[in-house]
């Protein structure tokens, strides 16, 4: 079976360990959710598995190849990550912003083939943003360019969808939206793994949970069996009788 | 199917490409006025029987000045594309070759050579290229993990190099005693020491440098991109960068051998085009250097008929036309980052 696995993976910067000692196994067509306190190293371990960095130790296998082993070109074509915070460049519109996703597709001489558009204009389309097509990404409101960043990520049609804290500027109607959609995606066959801080949509669409502590796996399974207020006050170090409150009515939904 | 209104694509690049032809129009109907204006001047009709291979008296003058403005055309338009590639590298709309100390290091070392080695025009060319790349290495090195964060920095290091390298290149020019009487223009940019030989050099350059670009232009996009995202679509960033430096120090380099010092050009053209055509790389990159061209050209053309039969280097006059330039960019730049 085609997995994503983490074999014994450290990743520290100078004397600080922000990955200790982590294995684990993510399974194909999965729909993965990372949970954890602000610095818990949830954001470092989506850039480890996407590439972007290397750990100090241990080994990143996709579908049993090494990640290091792979081109950066053909990793691209494997993964896709969001990243938390990223820049739209100035004077590109919404469809040439997208268009940039297909990058891992094209040859040196760059052009774009009748294939990418089409998938170019289907990740416009998924992301609600096909009346925004010729406007100025970098002119749009946070939302739309979420969006724009999201449809980015789509466009680059790869079967594992990394998306470090997607919700970020969408208001309630568009984190549905990507809720539904994040859902419509695993059922077209790619396996995705995201950070969410809403325990309540973590709920609803997880296949599995992934809690994360001071850079440590703290546990891993259902959120049936995992998200309940003995884990989440462990993890979180909270006041239970706050959290109690917060759990059992859905604040943010 | 794809059609008009499902990809937009289609009629951004019409708009592209129809500023482009009107930007390259006009820029052969500049180089065809100042083949004919000049101290001498020429007829349209010498200059059509030139081209078809009847000769007339005024053959000699026409070529020397068709070499002329072939360099000008030339040099002034690979200034302003290694810009635009040098700002898109930096990810700074305030970068220049002489704001970075590429020119004033390409200077240093193409005299220093002319010194103590000997003058060869394609020794000048090796050492202009590689001095410029040195110059911008040493900018871009000391300002490398700041970019992002202070903009100012690069540009105010990469002065601090000019300075302390024009100081340099003036005391070997000075001490050597009118033997490197020739470089003079390096100080202030002009096309009257271009020969047949640097002209024919410069061809070979732009032949190399201008189409590589080109390709390059279609990878470009990218490094507009953070380090993060252009990562995670397979951009292999570094080596783009690398190859992309080597483009700009081809470019800028070749064109310092032929006319020296060029001033304002290099941060006006990239700008100007931006206004135009936005960041789109291939638009941009080709526009750069229609306007760096059409600059150079108008400079020279104004250098060398204001006053006749006496001439003002073209780098003098390029400065006077873009220096007005240069200031509305800096009033569009500071407003657009204050809204």
């Amino acid at each position: 079976m085609n997995e994503i696995d983490l074999i014994d993976v450290h990743f520290q910067i100078a004397d600080k360990m922000i990955i200790d000692d982590l294995s684990l196994r993510i399974l194909k067509n999965q729909l993965t959710c990372i949970i954890g306190p602000n610095g818990s190293g949830k954001s470092t371990l989506l850039q480890l598995i996407a590439g972007l960095i290397q750990p100090t130790r241990g080994k990143i296998k996709i579908e049993n190849t090494a990640i290091t082993s792979l081109s950066k070109k053909s990793l691209a074509k494997k993964i896709t990550f969001l990243p938390q915070q990223s820049r739209i460049p100035q004077t590109l519109t919404v469809y040439e912003y997208v268009a940039l996703g297909r990058y891992c597709h094209k040859s040196w001489l760059g052009h774009l083939s009748k294939g990418d558009h089409i998938a170019i204009q289907h990740a416009i389309k998924l992301t609600n943003l096909s009346d925004l097509a010729t406007h100025e990404a970098a002119k749009l409101s946070l939302g739309q360019q979420q969006r724009a960043r999201i449809a980015l990520t789509l466009a680059q049609a790869s079967p594992y969808l990394l998306l470090d804290e997607p919700m970020t500027g969408l208001d309630l109607k568009q984190q549905c939206h990507l809720l539904n959609l994040l859902i419509e995606l695993k059922k077209l066959g790619k396996t995705i793994i995201v950070i969410l801080h809403d325990l309540h949509q973590v709920r609803s669409i997880a296949d599995q949970v992934i809690l994360m502590k001071a850079g440590k796996l703290k546990a891993i399974g259902h959120p049936a069996e995992l998200l309940n207020i003995n884990t989440i006050c462990d993890v979180f170090d909270c006041n239970r009788n706050i959290l109690e409150n917060a759990f059992e009515v859905p604040v943010n939904l | 199917m794809l059609n008009m209104t499902s990809n937009p694509t289609i009629k951004i690049n019409y708009q592209m490409q129809t500023k482009q032809l009107f930007g390259a129009a006009t820029l052969i109907i500049l180089f065809i006025t100042s083949l004919v204006i000049g101290t001498e001047s020429i007829t349209f009709q010498q200059l059509l029987s030139y081209i078809t291979g009847h000769h007339t008296t005024s053959d000699f003058i026409l070529q020397l000045r068709i070499h002329r403005e072939a360099t000008a055309l030339l040099c002034g338009g690979m200034v302003g594309l290694g810009s635009a590639i040098l700002q898109g590298i930096t990810r700074n709309d305030m970068v220049a070759p002489d704001l970075t100390g590429m020119t004033s290091i390409a200077c240093l070392m193409v005299v220093i050579g002319a010194y103590t080695i000997g003058k060869s025009p394609a020794l000048t060319l090796i050492l202009g290229v590689l001095g410029s790349a040195i110059g911008f290495l040493i900018c871009y090195l000391l300002t490398c993990k700041r970019q992002d964060k202070n903009k100012l920095m690069l540009v105010l290091i990469g002065i601090s190099i000019s300075f302390a390298a024009n100081a340099v290149t003036q005391l070997i020019l000075l001490h050597a005693n009118n033997e490197l009487d020739e470089f003079l223009y390096f100080l202030s940019g002009s096309l009257y020491a271009t020969t047949f030989q640097t002209t024919k050099l410069v061809i070979i350059m732009a032949l190399i440098a201008i189409p590589s670009a080109l390709i390059l232009s279609k990878h470009f996009s990218v490094l507009y991109l953070d380090d993060q995202t252009s990562q995670s679509i397979g951009a292999p960033l570094r080596r783009l960068q690398f190859i992309s430096f080597s483009i700009a120090s081809l470019l800028i380099g070749s064109s310092i051998c032929a006319i020296g010092n060029m001033g304002f050009i290099g941060i006006v053209a990239p700008n100007i085009s931006r206004m135009f055509v936005g960041n789109r790389p291939t638009s941009l990159f080709i526009l750069s250097f229609i306007i760096g061209a059409f600059i150079y050209l108008t400079a020279d053309l104004i250098g060398r008929t204001i006053i006749t039969p006496a001439e003002i280097p073209a780098g003098i006059t390029a400065n006077i036309i873009a220096a007005p330039l240069f200031l509305f960019i800096l009033y569009r730049y500071f407003r657009g980052r204050h809204e």
